[in-house]
């Protein structure tokens, strides 16, 4: 098996994938609506496949510096990092959007690291889950932890990535009690993890299609 | 895992210091630690087998059984914490209190998984030490917010006010749950300029302070000073504003913009009522620099003069001053420059024309400028000015007639006596020339009396000129009045009772006798004429003191002791306007012919000269009271002049006389040699002079004063220089240069009128010879 570059996965696997990715957001969406108790939409419009330059650079094009990200690693066919990435000034909107408004800013403040991570855990866990369980395949997944700092932070985190991983970089949208906070999902992979999701991927599209890929 | 068996593996479990559950792959409970049978209450018996909705029926546990499911399923972890689950399942410390905690379900072991484990973890301990900082920390916020005098809000980046404090509360009426959530625009409505401020302060750039107009509760406005300041918390942005009641100063700053603006009115109404003065003044005004520079002129400078406004701007006022008068405006400037206070003066203006125009002007110096007020006043000049040439015409025009008048009347008197003398002097000569003596007496005595009552009028008119030789001397008024007694009974009639009350210790008077009998003759005949139907005649004679305060009230009177001769009678009487104008010469209240007019002018002219006053007491139907004030003469009484009834006569002493007038000359020569003394004649001074200076004998000088060159008076001072000791005697008919003698009579010389009776003369030539010099 020949080394693929980041951009092995082709048209058909990347749709297959952007799929996957919004079945298991729509599962987090109807998690959160249990939570919220009211209408959530969660949507992610397109997947890009980028190294970890580009990534950081995307991120960095937003409006502000500071982010607040949530953070999970998983294991299994395809081992790497999950990152649910806001700016930092709109994860207290999310906090809020999530508690409702009924409680107090300082008690939204006190209650923010911990409902950011369960929310973020939610959605991480709707998008793997449902990848693993289509894909047929397991992942381990960790416990979520907040994270606050710059792009290049995320990126970098011990043990040091290979110059070859790749990130798998999701818009994702949300639309909560009349708050539209958006952000980005970002899963980080070595390049074997994205040889294996790109087989895994393949065999999905057979399974559903019925035709054997090329 | 290995060694699951070993026995150690469950004493671990139920040692751990945190719930541990084990749910098989339908989410029953497998194993329940020791901690949970102890925050839980449930024993792992009771729990096993159980799934934990069975377990904690009253707990919402969707959330955890969807958590279980996706470990089981796809080995997902999940985390349930108490922000978002708070009191997840019913548990409790040890000592009872509700125990805080977060859930996690992980799977157990490698896929597919049969079992996840929940745990749960005790954050009570963190919850409460976060709350007690917080509350510690609010308490200090608080405690300074909260006893703050000044409404504090705190606002989000959206505006929305997230904190209130109780002076908020205070200071616009809304409790903080109405404010909280609510954005600022609530209290602060459409105001731009806070806005903005408020938005760059959000964002970081700038600060707000700006005083503006909020909105109450109740809709009114409180006026406050607002401030903000931008603090960040976990990156999070608010923005905390004070607002400073400044309404107690607003309102002292409207009372007092109210007070400007109601000065200014009144200032700019005072100002336009000025104004309105300075245009429609018909006087003129002018405002100029203290070197005349004219800074304004006032619209009456063009109707006075002729040019328009802008010839007067910044000319020099000397240039539309008369050029005589510029030397008194140069005086004019000088004085006003050197003292404030305002100058009265009058300068000539010349007009376009060339026409002066007479300007009174009332000016004054202030602030370095010449302020001035001009009233035209060549109109009044001219009437005055008209008026007193025709008051001098119409004096002129009285003068004429009153001479025309006197001249008339002394003519005509005088032709009467003239032709008595003329005629009695006719008949003698011819008697004479015929040698017929007889009888001649009776012609003789008609030319004298003719010839004295001529003497008397022309007497009268020399005192009605006030220029009648007076001849005062101490009379006593007393005596005077008894001497005249019998006369003037007669002069009454029968029908007037005459009554003298003459007061005792009455003082001497100095005057001249003979005036005093005239005037009170005079006054008796008035009275007389004033009582037609008969009537009581008083005479009184009695001292009187003139204080200060009466004299004052009289203007002609001075105080001093007086003796009075007060002739009083009960006739007709005199309104007020007829006694004003008594002493007036002509002023007669007798019909035309019945009388001069002169008498009481004449007696008013002799008081007067005698140094008194006459006083007037009368009212229509009371008659009238006219009091004659004499002053008194501070020495004694003159002792009764001797009797001399002969002509006193010379013994052949020498005079000199000195006499232009050939008649006079002859006849007092006659008379000098009928007494017996040698007479020199000589018509003028030149002609008396050799003889002066000569060694003959001369004992007297009688000269003429009127001579012609050099005058009598002159000619005796020469006449002394060569004769010290001559006696000189003047005669006159015209005593401007003797009224008052003072002066002009050296000891041993005497002066007699004219016309004189021959006795008087030898009287008085005796007397003058006989006195000794010294």
């Amino acid at each position: 098996m020949t080394e693929p570059s980041p951009s092995i996965l082709d048209d058909l696997e990347l749709d297959a994938l952007t799929e996957l990715v919004n079945i298991g957001v729509s599962r987090a969406a109807t998690s959160l609506r249990e939570l919220v108790g009211e209408q959530v939409h969660l949507s992610v419009p397109n997947v890009s496949l980028v190294d970890r330059a580009e990534a950081i650079a995307i991120l960095h094009g937003r409006d502000e510096d500071k982010l607040v990200a949530v953070h999970q690693v998983f294991e299994g066919d395809i081992t790497g990092r999950a990152l649910l990435i806001f700016p930092e000034t709109k994860s207290l909107e999310l906090v809020r959007a999530v508690t409702g408004g009924d409680l107090s800013l300082e008690d939204i403040i006190e209650l923010e690291q911990e409902a950011l991570a369960e929310t973020g855990n939610i959605i991480l866990n709707g998008c793997l889950s449902t990848i693993a369980n289509m894909l047929k395949r397991s992942l381990k997944m960790s416990l979520p932890e907040v994270l606050r700092g710059q792009a290049p932070d995320f990126f970098s985190l011990a043990p040091p990535p290979h110059p070859g991983d790749v990130v798998m970089l999701l818009y994702i949208n949300f639309d909560v009690r009349q708050r539209d906070i958006s952000g980005y999902i970002a899963m980080l992979m070595d390049m074997p993890s994205l040889a294996a999701l790109k087989l895994l991927l393949r065999e999905f599209i057979e399974r559903e299609t019925g035709v054997k890929a090329e | 895992m290995d060694g699951a068996d070993d026995p150690l593996w469950g004493v671990i479990f139920d040692a751990a210091d945190t719930g541990l559950i084990v749910l098989d792959g339908q989410s029953r409970v497998l194993a329940w630690n020791a901690w949970m049978t102890s925050a839980s209450g449930v024993s792992a018996e009771a729990a096993g087998g159980h799934s934990l909705v069975e377990i904690f029926p009253a707990a919402d546990l969707a959330r955890l059984a969807r958590a279980s499911a996706e470990a089981l399923e796809s080995g997902a972890s999940s985390v349930l914490t108490h922000a978002l689950h708070p009191g997840l399942l019913p548990l409790k410390t040890r000592a009872g209190l509700p125990l805080v905690h977060n859930v996690s379900v992980r799977p157990i072991g490698q896929k597919p998984y049969g079992r996840c484990m929940v745990q749960i973890a005790d954050v009570t301990a963190s919850a409460h030490r976060e709350r007690v900082l917080r509350q510690r920390q609010n308490a200090r916020y608080d405690a300074v917010v909260n006893s703050a005098p000044d409404p504090i809000l705190t606002l989000d980046a959206d505006g929305l006010i997230q904190t209130s404090n109780p002076a908020a509360t205070e200071e616009f009426g809304y409790p903080p749950q109405e404010l909280i959530g609510q954005p600022i625009g609530l209290l602060v409505r459409n105001h731009k300029a806070w806005d903005e401020a408020l938005g760059a302060v959000t964002a970081g750039e700038g600060h707000l302070a700006i005083e503006l107009a909020a909105h109450r509760k109740d809709d009114s406005l409180s006026y406050v000073e607002a401030s903000a300041a931008r603090w960040l918390s976990d990156s999070r942005v608010f923005v905390t504003v004070i607002f400073r009641d400044v309404n107690e100063r607003r309102t002292a700053e409207e009372a007092l913009l109210r007070m400007n603006e109601t000065l200014e009115r009144r200032v700019a109404e005072r100002t336009a009522d000025r104004d309105r003065m300075w245009r429609l003044s018909t006087d003129v005004m002018f405002v100029a620099q203290i070197d005349g520079k004219i800074n304004a002129v006032n619209p009456a400078w063009s109707h006075l003069l002729g040019w328009t406004e802008d010839t007067f701007i910044g000319a020099n006022l000397s240039d539309f001053v008369h050029p005589e008068d510029r030397k008194a405006l140069r005086q004019l400037i000088k004085e006003l420059s050197q003292s404030a206070t305002p100058r009265l003066v009058v300068l000539r203006l010349r007009t376009r024309d060339g026409v002066t125009r007479w300007v009174e002007w009332s000016a004054v110096a202030a602030d370095g400028l010449l302020q001035a007020v001009g009233r035209d006043v060549t109109a009044e000049r001219e009437a005055a000015r008209a008026l007193k040439e025709t008051e001098e015409a119409l004096r002129q025009a009285q003068k004429m007639e009153a001479i025309g008048q006197l001249t008339g009347g002394i003519a005509h008197d005088f032709n009467n006596l003239l032709t008595g003398i003329i005629g009695a002097m006719d008949i003698l000569k011819r008697r004479i020339t015929a040698g017929k003596y007889e009888d001649t007496e009776r012609f003789m005595d008609a030319a004298v009396t003719s010839a004295n009552r001529a003497a008397s009028l022309t007497h009268r008119l020399l005192a009605f000129s006030r220029r009648q030789p007076l001849n005062p001397t101490v009379a006593d008024a007393n005596r005077l009045v008894r001497g005249m007694e019998d006369m003037l009974r007669r002069t009454l009639g029968e029908r007037i009772q005459l009554k003298v009350e003459l007061a005792a210790g009455l003082w001497p008077t100095l005057t001249d006798a003979h005036q005093l009998e005239n005037a009170i003759l005079n006054l008796v005949i008035n009275a007389r004429d004033a009582m037609t139907d008969g009537g009581r005649l008083t005479i009184a004679v009695f001292n009187d003191t003139v204080d200060a305060a009466t004299a004052a009230a009289e203007t002609e009177a001075e105080p001093g002791d007086y003796v009075v001769v007060c002739v009083r009678d009960t006739g007709s009487g005199m309104a007020p306007e007829v006694v004003a104008k008594i002493f007036e010469p002509f002023f007669t209240t007798k019909p035309v012919g019945q009388g001069t007019g002169l008498g009481l002018s004449m007696i008013y002219g002799f008081v007067k000269q005698s140094h008194g006053h006459v006083r007037v007491e009368s009212e229509p139907g009371q008659g009238s009271a006219i009091s004659l004030y004499l002053p008194r003469h501070a020495g004694p009484h003159a002792a009764d002049p001797p009797l001399n009834l002969t002509t006193p006569t010379g013994a052949g002493e020498t005079v000199l006389l000195v006499e232009d007038d050939s008649s006079v000359r002859l006849l007092i020569g006659e008379v000098l040699r009928d007494l017996g003394y040698a007479c020199i004649e000589a018509s003028d001074s030149q002609t008396a002079l050799p003889m002066l200076k000569s060694n003959v004998r001369l004992d007297l000088m009688i000269s003429d004063i009127g001579l012609p060159g050099m005058n009598g008076r002159q000619l005796a001072d020469l006449a002394r220089q060569h004769r010290p000791e001559l006696k000189i005697l003047f005669v006159t008919g015209y005593a401007e240069h003797a009224t008052g003698r003072e002066g002009f009579l050296e000891r041993g010389m005497g002066l007699v009128t004219k016309p004189f009776t021959l006795d008087a003369l030898a009287l008085k030539i005796s007397e003058i010879i006989r006195t000794p010099i010294g």
